[in-house]
């Protein structure tokens, strides 16, 4: 039933990443609409795989990267949706619904079944879930620089051109970053405060310093110190916009590094 | 994420030509240095780096692996910096000890006008200042100069401000402020790397870690805590298909002679006694002994199995219908011969080339001669050795390992400091995150036809937020009703 439900997940957000890409090259508003039915449709569907497998599984949920992976883009494809409700700017889902699509595509090629959990990891998938939630502030905030360096870029050489018009205005697109950061960070901080606990309550060591650990600490600091900057020394605009670019590709750098190491989860 | 301004940008007062630089100004110099934000930035991003060094080398591993992988001139100045094992060295530690004195200086600079702006009123301040503001503008309105300000307040107070008002003859003066718990929990933040340095260090220091291989049915001293633990039982628990559920312990604390405390402790579940805590950590078969050994006994001359006996760890067995009395003394899991000390070891704790040790009696008749012997006999090789003067061959079929349970003591006086660390940052980055500090001001001023409100405010962030609601504000002062 879930694999049904992921297969069928999978293709609508191909057919909508198809649609909101389309939907940035053409001036027609109609185009978004079918693009945002298909993929309230397929979060439907992603959402059901989530919960029955949740409900089927013997094991704690959230341990393998497969199910990380897969709840990510679950999460990401709902902030989009609020985001979209809140300020009606379908244009987000053209960059967003790709990322969502690839971390589908990537849980999907991941192995699915759990290699015999050891008993240690059992309480690890709040850790996990505050993480993934976190990082998905981060990918936000990600797509955020990227449309703001676009339209920037579109704005300084005068090009109003289609994508001109369907991008949302630069202090929106700066806020958006700022707000993504604001909210993914505390997530992250709690993300791996809660996995400190969880290694200390298994091994008796909130740090052992391995190469894991210290890649979500790099990770915090890089983003604390672009919070900071942004607050304190005003890091704002196109700075933040790199900044969250670099970031985010750092995050996803990380997450390759821990997969092709062959660690059964995260952290 | 704290102060009003970045402390780089103060057009500070300490002029650097200033020949003779007195005591007062350098400290206050040094102050300014310590409680900046961008050498907190620096620091940070310094820590980062350095931190990801550890990822890329390996760390603590022997001089062989890195003169191998890296050559010998490197590793020299590996040992040299210190990278192969960075995070004890002095200066990951002065960056750490930076980073505290840092985020001590910056509490003590700012905190105190944070302090003040809590418990004192603002309330007496002149209409350039409030012309001077950010956010500014003049606005108005018809109606008397009490009816508005108290129309202004009480606005004020239903969006959540803590209000001070001054009426005067001839103005009213108001001020308002919300949201300093942001700033508050902005400076919980920075104290918070202090805190968890500090949990660090002392648990460095003070706490240990240690591996300890234990088997069911012994007691173990412990030392550090001046009490001994038994350990009862030792189990594994299967889920249905075969993978496994649980690793179980029971242990019993004996402090002074006397059981103090029985726990079963699995994995998550651990035991603490006097701030020592026991964590079920992993399990195997022992390698120094087994619980029961299976030997053949073949008669030379017919290579004929003429008995099969389990022989108990090192209990005397005796066979008389082939005159032998037999006994397991001794088991290695991985047979080794330390020639300089003749003795044998287990070289690893795999079971690579098991061997048991007997102690053998034989004597066939009364007449007969005894022969006495204490031969190690090989799993794997049997016909390794041959007793001289023996009828018999003796070959180890089989055993039964006997289990181990590995236990972390561990013990950690700084983890709690930590976890308050831990909270304190979590806390103080949600407030400063999410709340942020506004003031405002308005003076009431009565003209020909009405009155005139002067409306100034600041923020120290969140511009962005702070313009919508100073702009509705301003609406809503225009259409107050009096």
């Amino acid at each position: 039933m879930p694999v049904m439900f992921f297969m069928a997940t999978m293709v609508l957000y191909l057919v909508g990443t198809a649609f909101f890409l389309a939907y940035l090259l053409r001036r027609s508003e109609a185009l978004s609409k079918v693009s945002l039915i298909v993929t309230g449709i397929g979060f439907l569907a992603h959402t059901i795989a989530l919960l029955t497998k949740m409900m089927g599984a013997d094991h704690a949920p959230l341990t393998s990267v497969h199910e990380a992976m897969s709840f990510f883009s679950w999460a990401l494809v709902l902030v989009f949706l609020i985001v979209e409700v809140r300020h009606r700017i379908p244009v987000l889902g053209s960059f967003i619904l790709p990322l969502a699509l690839i971390s589908l595509i990537s849980a999907a090629a991941l192995p699915k079944e759990v290699p015999t959990l050891e008993p240690v990891l059992k309480t690890v998938w709040l850790h996990v879930t505050l993480s993934v939630l976190g990082t998905v502030g981060f990918a936000v905030a990600f797509v955020a620089g990227l449309m703001y360096l676009i339209q920037d870029g579109l704005l300084k050489s005068k090009r109003f051109n289609v994508l001109y018009a369907k991008l949302p205005p630069l202090d929106f697109l700066d806020h958006l970053n700022q707000q993504s950061i604001v909210l993914g960070f505390p997530l992250l901080t709690l993300g791996i405060i809660t996995g400190a606990l969880s290694a200390e309550f298994a091994r008796g060591s909130y740090l052992n310093w391995n190469p894991e650990q210290l890649w979500a600490l790099v990770t915090w600091v890089f983003y604390f110190v672009v919070l900071l900057g942004r607050l304190t020394v005003g890091w704002r605009a196109k700075r933040a916009a790199y900044l969250t670019i670099i970031g985010f590709a750092g995050v996803i750098l990380t997450f390759i590094g821990v997969v092709l190491k062959g660690h059964g989860a995260v952290g | 994420m704290n102060g009003e301004r970045p402390a780089v940008a103060d057009p500070g007062p300490t002029p650097k030509s200033t020949p003779g630089l007195g005591w007062n100004e350098l400290s206050a110099e040094v102050v300014e240095l310590f409680a900046s934000i961008k050498l907190a930035m620096f620091l940070f991003i310094v820590l980062a780096m350095t931190a990801t060094i550890g990822t890329v080398i390996q760390q603590g591993e022997r001089p062989e692996t890195y003169i191998k992988e890296y050559g010998e001139e490197a590793y020299r100045w590996f040992l040299r910096l210190g990278v192969t094992d960075v995070y004890h060295t002095w200066w990951f530690t002065s960056l750490l000890g930076l980073l505290c004195i840092n985020s001590l200086t910056c509490f003590y600079k700012r905190f105190p006008a944070i302090w003040r702006s809590m418990h004192q009123d603002k309330v007496n301040v002149a209409l350039p200042f409030i012309k001077g503001m950010k956010q500014t503008v003049a606005i108005p309105v018809a109606g008397p100069k009490d009816r508005v300000a108290e129309g202004i307040v009480q606005l004020l107070a239903e969006k959540g401000y803590r209000v001070l008002a001054k009426n005067e003859a001839t103005e009213a003066t108001i001020y308002a402020t919300k949201g300093i718990m942001g700033r508050v929990g902005a400076h919980m933040a920075h104290l918070s790397a202090t805190v968890i340095v500090l949990g660090g260090l002392i648990g460095s220091y003070y706490g240990f870690q240690e591996f300890g291989v234990c088997l069911e049915g012994q007691t173990y001293h412990i030392p550090k805590g001046q009490f001994d633990l038994r350990v009862d039982k030792f189990w594994i628990d299967y889920h249905e298909n075969g993978s496994v559920k649980s690793y179980n312990s029971t242990l019993t604390v004996i402090d002074h002679g006397a059981p103090v405390t029985t726990k079963t402790i699995t994995v998550n579940d651990p035991l603490v006694y006097k701030g020592i805590w026991f964590y079920q950590s992993s399990y195997g078969d022992a390698w120094d002994r087994v619980d029961l050994a299976r030997v053949n006994i073949k008669e030379k001359g017919t290579d004929k199995v003429v008995g099969t006996i389990d022989l108990p760890w090192q209990k005397e067995v005796s066979l008389d219908n082939l005159g032998l009395k037999l006994s397991l003394t001794d088991f290695v899991a991985d047979f080794g011969f330390d020639s300089t000390a003749k003795k044998v070891y287990s070289k690893t704790v795999e079971h690579a080339n098991p061997a048991v040790k007997l102690a053998i009696t034989e004597q066939p008749s009364a007449k007969a001669a005894m022969v006495q012997t204490t031969p190690w006999i090989f799993y794997q090789y049997p016909d390794l050795f041959e007793i001289q003067g023996s009828k018999y061959r003796f070959e180890l079929v089989g055993y039964q390992a006997k289990k181990f349970t590995g236990l972390q003591i561990t013990k950690d006086p700084g983890v709690n400091i930590v976890w308050i660390g831990s909270t304190m940052i979590v806390v103080g980055i949600t407030l400063s995150s999410f709340i942020y500090h506004r003031r405002l001001w308005a003076k009431v001023i009565p003209g020909e036809s009405g009155v005139t409100v002067h409306l100034g405010g600041n923020t120290h962030k969140s511009q962005l937020d702070f313009q919508k609601e100073f702009r509705k504000l301003t609406e809503r002062i225009q259409t107050l009703k009096t």
